[in-house]
């Protein structure tokens, strides 16, 4: 046996291929852990090491599937080999036995198979040598993860896929079909990932992942920073089974091929092959008459040159010829197995139902399809070409009269044909999912426009370049290597650029987004232009294509190359055509995208924020005037994208002392040129165009207490089309911008900087605080909320006017309303001070009214998107119900929720006015919510409301913690109206996606994790945590007493001027409504991160008459965490919950509860024995994981009978 | 000259050194034309070439009045052409692809098309099996269909590489009816190995070696170069080497176990030698052991 082995192996070795692949592993990794723009995979954040232990393991798990390919190359080469080059005859006829050849050339391959994978390892041992790589993204080299990830990802799953393969190989003796298994286990890891985006489904995706990339993020995915630097992921749970799983699956595999081959039969397979039947001269026993009679003459109605029907007859003829060959058939029934599970799965992020609207059905194709599309081309083209040369027919062909360029375009149209055929059926897919969904806005143009026109033309273009490498190389195996190449050099040219300029960059254009309100709206011009733009160039790369054409024998390039010259004379009438109309929209579009509007690439976008803050940081902080009113005159002019206002502003010197200059910094939204500021008595001292930085000398220095008006005069204007679209802001319908887009603002603007720690020490800037430390004596900080920084509450007035057939909408009651030269025009004024931060809406809009107690509750929305607007409307008045009795009142007349299109998904709280994205909650399928369902329209809406109190009443001094005043406490509002609006059963799922999210997001933090009361712009922390933080407060120590602590807040800070309140008066208000013997939670809860592990070690029962008597033994810990997660285990004196539940109903996770009791816990081990009345089915401890924990699922156990 | 074939001074070289053709020369009149010579003689790059499939590196090649190394277009529409080796489409019906070949021969015309195929199938005797796919034809079968794509459109200059090649002597006599009947206008260049072939077809021929010809001519004209002067005698198997040192031997080959030599001598040289009938391919054999 070791003969074949080493036979194998030394075979391979010799080869190219294995070195090869091993290289090409290595510098991918090696890229991806030097570069900050190359990533592979999730991307870790910037706190933990590149080549961390986890980043290790996860990157073998990826590459495992990226040397799929290369395994099946070995694989099937090595248990074909005998067989194709025609040696089995000889081999099999030898004195050999056959477990010696058989595991002998298995394991040959195996072991070679093995090499490529340790290029991750390579990668990351020479990734930090690479001279752009930042030394302090590296850790020490942990060997023993080097060591995991290579036997427990690498090899494992070589071994799995190699199994498979070569069973596949053995049994088929067909490259394709081998090829085709590996390209259907990669379905099998898409699909597995789909699964798997709902919590309840977790495992199952764990298991059916053969390369255990799934398992491996459920076993790491909680660990935090300080663990992932140091720690390898644990080999346990699902990821240990899913190992175990896969390994027994593929040794069986193994016993039932070696069981099934032999030597003899080797044409043996599962499905009988048919045999080729050869006709025989004998079939026909008629001898030709020999008549020797002249042949009759027929002549050719035409000779060479270009005919209409051979073209259409070729054309049909390679078409049909790709169309039924059953490789293509096969590569479009694994995509369309892919996409039917992408399209079986329409929810949220709380896995709520969505509806199946067209765009979303697109997207899902485009993004379940596209890597098949891109696969069918790169094989077919090589092909095509190479069809006739393959099929020993091209000497025929090449000397029959037919024109090149009839052959070459019919090519082309064949190729395009059979991939247009692709992608009706794919439209015809989305269009059945549609309507099974009972969702019958079906947008054919949607569907139209990026199937049939958008796509078509992207694979025009890739085709084309394919077929022009295939000419030009003229090598089979080298022509797909250079397209590969071609197109993963296309794909991260614009990262390893930093430079986004589409017109340089094959087949790139500028980003689209469909909005089922807005349609293509700001999009089109650039689609159009762009489209034509590289469909010309097609046109220039196929003449090429055609020129090199290979008609017959070329021994030498220099032939072809005259050949080719001779060609182009002929073609020169349309190369010219192509060539002028080329250059001239290419001129077109650069007039359009650089001269007209600007272009800035992201590193020249990087280099202005640094210089930015290297010339003005030391002005951050100066004295300023602050605003206190605004009146708007603000025209719309929707279907040009254009934007004009004019504002009159009063600004208050509230400092102490007297100011001379004024500050300002531009808006990016707009040209600096494009904002006027009048101030009497001022003038321009300062005008820094590219930073976007004024600076106004007064004559008369403003004096402490005193008043200025000053005017703005601002516009957008969208002249052409842009390289991106920039500000989908202002659009034809579904306008939406807030006041920083039209407004300057006074001084420095700290959130203008070069934020990513990493890229900051890269550019040589200093570290730099999101926010100040949490310290209520710094009045400085508290000086500003952490919304904006140069205004405190202010008053305002604005007449918006807009298209006649559109809606516009501003803060405050709508005071009157006029139509006058064919616009409409509306003005409103705030009845109430509030924040300066506002949002202008304009759209075509239904509108639904209500009226709770004095206020006017409204939602703006599109036409299509009416069907969630009743529970829309019914949060707000249940939220208003709530809020107003338990936090205070509300001080606007109005409560709008107003609908725009999905170039953003939020919604945001302005002040009585909540912009809601169509991406969000206005889709969402509410009609089959299961008991325990998360309703995400209602709960988003709540949030928003409550907004109106938390930020919009109460907001944060700009300092840590500020968020947890606003977010967090509108996370508890909403989960409140939730609670009594579904019941507490709704809590536990959402809780659970909450808990989820913490976990995954501290994971992911990049500089360092913070308590809740000190949380720095860590969406993680303070929504998510904040959730599960304000929750159990709740249930420990009572709604009552949490609503009366966020009151007395609302009653101390509401529209309070500077100092802005922190969150330690707000942690001050729990500590004073929480009884002494729960005071440690308000430590554990807000001022630290605590861990707990809850266990449940073992649970019974016995029956002793009507009752049972339950035995719950349960292991309890807790744990401090630093900012990076090291943890320290603190004693235990806790307050925790045992329960024990009946079996449950449908949907819900845990049956009623027979028992819960709150106990003391001192001690980590734990054993409670309790009497219950009804038969129980499970028990635990924090049942309903109101603890932080990281592994929740072991909270409950099923109790056994004893 | 109105329809001849001229080839003058053609040479190729290949990019390994390889000298396929070496400054050839010929005439060829319509009427079928033998172009004899063992493999790698340098045949199949002259017939590429005239096909327009190859370059050459210096020489001119005329059909009548037409540059065939200009105009590859042009020759194309009046050429048929049989490659030495040739494939087809996989699962493709012959008469599929006749009716595929046609089109890209210029015919347009659907129904004279279809008449055509017919014709052409009906006169290769593979009518029967029109309907079968061409990959599962056998050898002689494939060569029939061969010479049917050949003869679309009635070509001026056909040229068929080795067409023989592995074929049983019935599909070769079977072959060879079918060319008989090509007309007498037509230029016909037949490359083979087997002298045969030549003798039994064709009027006209040439020798090559090493991209050279070594003569050209009609038949008669080959058979003269040797009339009378080969002798032939069975010897044994030990002498042969002492024959091969003594004599201008131009083959010896097995005749019912024993080998036979045949002598090329200006007359009888004795010694047991018995005059025998000049052939093609004592010619063919002098030739390439430049004997003559």
């Amino acid at each position: 046996m070791w003969t074949f082995v080493k036979y194998e192996i030394s075979f391979w070795l010799r080869r190219p291929m294995v070195w090869i692949f091993l290289s090409v592993i290595s510098l991918m990794v090696a890229a991806s852990v030097s570069s900050d723009f190359i990533t592979i995979g999730g991307g870790t954040a910037d706190s933990v090491y590149r080549n961390a232990p986890t980043a290790i393991q996860q990157l073998y798990a990826i590459m495992s599937i990226l040397t799929l390919l290369m395994i099946t190359a070995f694989m099937n080469a090595t248990a074909n080999r005998d067989i194709s080059s025609g040696m089995s005859a000889l081999v099999f006829s030898s004195p050999i036995r056959k477990r010696d050849y058989f595991f002998g050339k298995f394991i040959g391959a195996f072991i070679i198979s093995c090499i490529p994978v340790l290029g991750t390892s390579l990668g990351m041992l020479i990734g930090p040598i690479f001279p752009w790589a930042d030394g302090n993204r590296f850790g020490e080299v942990f060997w023993y993860a080097h060591l995991h990830g290579f036997l427990i990802l690498g090899v494992a799953n070589t071994l799995i896929l190699g199994v498979f393969v070569f069973a596949l190989a053995v049994t088929f003796r067909n490259t394709m079909t081998s090829f085709l298994g590996a390209m259907m286990i990669l379905v099998v890891v898409s699909i597995s990932g789909v699964v798997g985006s709902n919590l309840d489904n977790e495992w199952i995706s764990a298991l059916i992942d053969p390369f255990g990339l799934t398992a491996l993020d459920q076993v790491a995915r909680f660990m935090s920073i300080d663990e992932q630097n140091t720690l390898t992921a644990p080999f346990n749970s699902w990821f240990l089974w899913n190992r175990l799983l896969w390994l027994g699956i593929s040794l069986s595999i193994m016993g039932v091929l070696y069981h099934r081959f032999s030597f003899t039969s080797k044409e043996s397979s599962w499905f009988g092959k048919r045999k080729k039947s050869v006709l025989s001269d004998k079939e026909e026993e008629l001898l030709i008459p020999a008549s020797f009679t002249p042949l009759r003459a027929f002549k050719a109605q035409s000779g060479n040159g270009f005919s209409w029907s051979t073209l259409i007859a070729f054309t049909r003829f390679q078409t049909l010829s790709i169309i039924r060959n059953q490789i293509f058939l096969i590569i479009l029934l694994i995509g369309l197995i892919n996409l039917g599970f992408n399209l079986s799965f329409f929810t949220d992020l709380y896995g709520t139902s969505v509806y199946a609207t067209t765009y979303s059905v697109v997207d899902r194709i485009i993004g379940g399809f596209y890597a098949f599309m891109v696969a069918i081309i790169i094989f077919y083209t090589g092909v095509l070409v190479w069809k006739e040369r393959d099929s020993g027919i091209s000497d025929m062909l090449d000397a029959s009269s037919v024109g090149t360029g009839t052959v070459f375009i019919s090519k082309f149209l064949a190729m395009m044909l059979a991939l247009a055929a692709i992608q009706v059926v794919l439209m015809v897919t989305g269009i059945l999912t549609q309507l099974l969904y009972g969702y019958p806005q079906i947008d054919l143009t949607h569907y139209v426009v990026e199937l049939l026109v958008m796509d078509m033309l992207t694979f025009a273009q890739l085709v084309a370049v394919a077929l022009l490498v295939h000419t030009l190389v003229n090598n089979r195996y080298v022509g797909y290597f250079v397209f590969v190449v071609v197109i993963i050099a296309q794909a991260s040219i614009k990262g390893i650029l930093r430079s986004e300029f589409n017109m340089f960059i094959l087949w790139s254009d500028p980003a689209r987004i469909f909005s089922d309100m807005n349609g293509y709206g700001p999009f089109v011009p650039g689609m159009f232009w762009f489209s034509l733009y590289w469909a010309l160039l097609v046109g220039i790369v196929l003449i090429v294509a055609f020129a090199f054409f290979v008609r017959g024998h070329h021994s030498q390039f220099r032939d072809r190359l005259n050949e080719a010259k001779m060609r182009l004379w002929k073609a020169k009438v349309p190369a010219l055509g192509f060539l002028t109309a080329f250059l001239l929209t290419g001129g077109w579009i650069y007039y359009n995208t650089a001269i007209i509007n600007n272009y800035t690439s992201s590193k020249e976008q990087e280099a202005i924020q640094k210089s930015y803050e290297l010339t003005y940081k030391k002005y951050e902080g100066i004295p300023q005037p602050r605003w206190v009113h605004f009146d708007y005159q603000i025209d719309i002019f929707p279907y040009e994208r254009d934007l004009f206002v004019k504002a009159s502003s009063i600004v208050v010197n509230k400092t102490n002392v007297p100011i001379d200059s004024l500050h300002f910094s531009l808006p990016g939204s707009l040209r600096p040129e494009n904002l006027q500021i009048f101030i009497d008595g001022a003038i321009l001292a300062l005008d820094d165009k590219r930073h976007g930085y004024r600076i106004y000398a007064l004559d008369q220095p403003l004096m402490p207490g005193d008043t200025l008006a000053m005017r703005i005069q601002s516009k957008i204007e969208t002249p052409g089309f842009e390289n991106e679209v920039s500000f989908t802001s202002l659009t034809q319908n579904g306008t939406f911008f807030n006041n920083f887009d039209i407004m300057p603002a006074f001084g420095y603007q700290s959130m203008s900087e070069v934020q990513s720690p990493s890229r900051r020490a890269r550019l040589g800037l200093p570290e730099r605080v999101r926010m100040p430390t949490l310290d209520e004596n710094d009045l400085l900080s508290r000086g500003n909320h952490y919304v904006s920084s140069d205004s405190d509450w202010i008053t305002m007035r604005a007449v918006v006017s807009t298209a006649e057939d559109q809606i516009a909408v501003a803060p405050g009651s709508l005071k009157r309303e006029w139509n006058e030269d064919g616009r409409r025009y509306f003005e409103y004024e705030l009845d109430h001070k509030a924040l300066n931060f506002y949002a202008f809406i304009s759209a075509r809009f239904e509108v639904a009214r209500e009226r709770w107690n004095d206020i006017d509750i409204e939602v703006y929305y599109s036409a299509r998107h009416a069907m969630n607007v009743p529970n829309m409307l019914a949060s707000i008045r249940q939220s208003l119900e709530y809020y107003t009795k338990n936090f205070g009142p509300y001080y606007h007349k109005q409560a709008r929720i107003i609908q725009f299109p999905r170039y953003s998904a939020f919604a945001q709280a302005f002040p009585g006015t909540m912009p809601y994205s169509e991406a969000i909650g206005f889709i969402s399928d509410l009609s089959n919510l299961k008991p325990g369902d998360i309703d995400p329209v209602f709960y988003v809406v709540a949030h928003e409301m409550a907004h109106q109190y938390w930020a919009h009443q109460v907001i944060g001094a700009r300092m840590q913690g500020a968020e947890m005043q606003s977010e967090t406490f509108s996370q508890y509002a909403a989960l409140m109206v939730m609670e009594k609006a579904f019941g507490r059963e709704q809590m536990d799922k959402f809780l659970r996606h909450e808990t989820d999210s913490y976990l995954r997001g501290r994971g992911q933090e990049l500089l360092a994790e913070r308590p809740l009361m000190q949380t720095e712009q860590q969406a993680y922390i303070f929504y998510n945590k904040g959730s599960m933080v304000m929750y159990y407060l709740k249930e420990m120590i009572g709604e009552e007493n949490v609503n009366q602590a966020l009151r007395s807040l609302i009653d101390m800070y509401s529209y309070q001027e500077p100092p802005y309140p922190t969150s330690a008066s707000a942690v001050r208000a729990f500590r004073d409504v929480t009884p002494d013997s729960l005071q440690y939670l308000i430590d554990d809860l807000f001022e630290t991160m605590t861990f707990f592990s809850n266990t449940v070690v073992s649970a019974d029962y016995t029956q002793d008459g009507e009752e049972y008597i339950v035995t719950l033994t349960t292991l309890t810990e807790k744990f401090r965490a630093d900012s990076l997660g090291v943890l320290i285990p603190m004693p235990l004196n806790d307050y925790i919950d045992i329960g024990i539940f009946a079996r449950s109903e449908q949907g819900l996770r845990l049956g009623k509860p027979l028992l819960m009791e709150r106990v003391h816990i001192t001690q980590k081990e734990n054993t409670f024995i309790r009497r219950v009345a009804a038969e129980p089915h499970e028990a635990g401890i924090d049942p309903w994981n109101y603890l932080i924990d990281r592994q929740p699922e072991t909270n409950i156990r099923r109790v056994i009978r004893n | 000259m109105q329809n001849y074939l001229s080839i003058s001074n053609l040479s190729k070289m290949y990019a390994n050194g390889v000298k396929a053709l070496d400054n050839v020369t010929l005439t060829i009149k319509p009427g079928m034309f033998g172009l004899l010579g063992p493999n790698g003689a340098g045949k199949s790059s002259l017939m590429r070439t005239l096909a327009t499939l190859q370059e050459a590196d210096s020489g001119e090649v005329y059909l009548g009045e037409l540059d065939v190394l200009k105009n590859k277009d042009e020759v194309r529409r009046r050429l048929g052409y049989l490659p030495q080796e040739f494939g087809v489409y996989p699962n493709v019906s012959a008469l599929i692809l006749l009716d595929h070949l046609a089109l890209l021969k210029g015919f347009h015309n659907k129904a004279e098309r279809r008449e055509m195929v017919d014709y052409l199938l009906q006169k290769v005797n593979l009518f029967e099996h029109r309907k079968k796919a061409v990959s599962s034809y056998s050898g002689g079968m494939r060569q029939r269909f061969g010479i049917a794509q050949c003869l679309i459109g009635s070509p001026e200059l056909v040229i068929v590489d080795e067409p023989t090649a592995g074929l049983d002597p019935g599909e070769r006599n079977r072959f060879y009816t079918i060319l008989s009947e090509i007309g007498e206008k037509t230029i016909v260049l037949l490359s083979t190995h087997i002298v045969q072939d030549v003798r039994e077809l064709c009027t006209q021929m040439a020798i090559m070696n090493q991209g050279r010809v070594l003569f050209e001519g009609s038949t008669d004209q080959a058979l003269s170069l040797i009339r009378g002067k080969v002798f032939e005698k069975q010897v044994g198997k030990q002498e042969l080497e002492a024959f091969q040192a003594q004599f201008r031997v131009l083959s010896s080959k097995m005749v019912g176990g024993v080998p036979r030599v045949h002598v090329l001598a200006d007359e009888n040289p004795g010694n047991g030698f018995m005059s025998a009938v000049e052939s093609l391919e004592d010619v063919y054999f002098a030739k390439l052991n430049n004997i003559i």
